[in-house]
């Protein structure tokens, strides 16, 4: 599995507007075809979580909407939604 | 009818035992094979064919403009990593989506590696031995088949009723049968891989 730890060449308009203080989150949204027991299976297998803290999570998902999944910096961020994009699941990262 | 067994306790050792019918082989390898397709048919030449590779990838891409893809299976496949800023979306696909597609279509050679190397066992039925690393590979692979007959099909949450008025031996009954069969199948791998 790979990270991004690539140097940006991001604006320094968009930098401006960040908060360096808050947190990125990364967030997985509901969709029709991932299976319940997949999406527990992923949050375990990606994140390490406990069998009920991945549950948690993935009611989440399915009854809310959405739900965020980790959070660090943004760069550990997009290293998480690609390993949630290789997973199948539909995730977007996000300044808490 | 396929079977799908856990032999062993989970976690070290364990092994999944997955049996599938010829008709199956074909459905799933046919299916595999196209998604896969799908996947390294935009990707600059001579990427296609190379093992993942994550700076080859990114150097071969740094040069090019990438823009979200336009149909929604790809769409599906290969989602925006930014919901309301394409700035940061555009950049991050620019970093990251031929390596993405890249890992798809491994997992998804790795479906149809194994059901190549499987030997017939006792007539048509071939019976593979899945190790952790391999079922992974195959949940990630039939999660894709999944997420683009299911967006093709305009698969929503609840079908029961659409299914119940379905006549039998349509196209579309038969349809959401290969796809109800690919829903069993990682389910029952889900569950043979799930512990505590």
């Amino acid at each position: 599995m790979t990270a991004p730890t690539i140097e940006r060449s991001r604006t320094p308009d968009v930098r401006e507007t960040e908060d360096p203080d808050k947190p990125w989150v990364a967030i997985v949204w509901n969709d029709p075809v991932n299976l319940m027991s997949y999406v527990t299976w992923v949050f375990q297998k990606l994140f390490g979580y406990s069998r009920e803290k991945a549950t948690a999570l993935m009611l989440d998902v399915h009854q809310k909407g959405k739900a965020a999944v980790s959070s660090g910096s943004r760069e550990q961020m997009e290293a998480d939604v690609a390993r949630l994009h290789a997973a199948g699941l539909w995730a977007t990262l996000q300044q808490d | 009818m396929g079977s799908v067994r856990r032999r062993g306790g989970p976690g070290s050792g364990g092994r999944v035992r997955v049996g599938l019918d010829a008709a199956e082989v074909v459905l799933l390898a046919s299916l595999a094979g196209q998604v896969r397709g799908l996947l390294v048919a935009d990707l600059p030449e001579g990427l296609a064919d190379t093992e993942t590779d994550p700076l080859q990838s990114m150097t071969a891409l740094s040069a090019a403009e990438v823009r979200p893809p336009e149909e929604p299976v790809m769409r599906r496949l290969l989602p925006d990593a930014y919901r309301d800023d394409p700035d940061s979306a555009g950049e991050y696909r620019r970093l990251m989506e031929a390596d993405l597609r890249l890992q798809k279509a491994a997992a998804l050679q790795r479906v149809l590696d194994d059901l190549a190397g499987a030997a017939p066992r006792k007539r048509d039925e071939l019976r593979l031995e899945l190790d952790d690393a391999s079922a992974e590979q195959w949940l990630y692979a039939l999660t894709d088949v999944r997420l683009v007959l299911g967006t093709t099909l305009g698969v929503t949450e609840d079908m029961e009723g659409e299914r119940e008025d379905l006549e039998p031996g349509s196209a579309r009954f038969m349809q959401l049968g290969i796809y109800d069969w690919m829903t069993w199948l990682q389910d029952a791998i889900v569950q043979a891989v799930s512990h505590d």
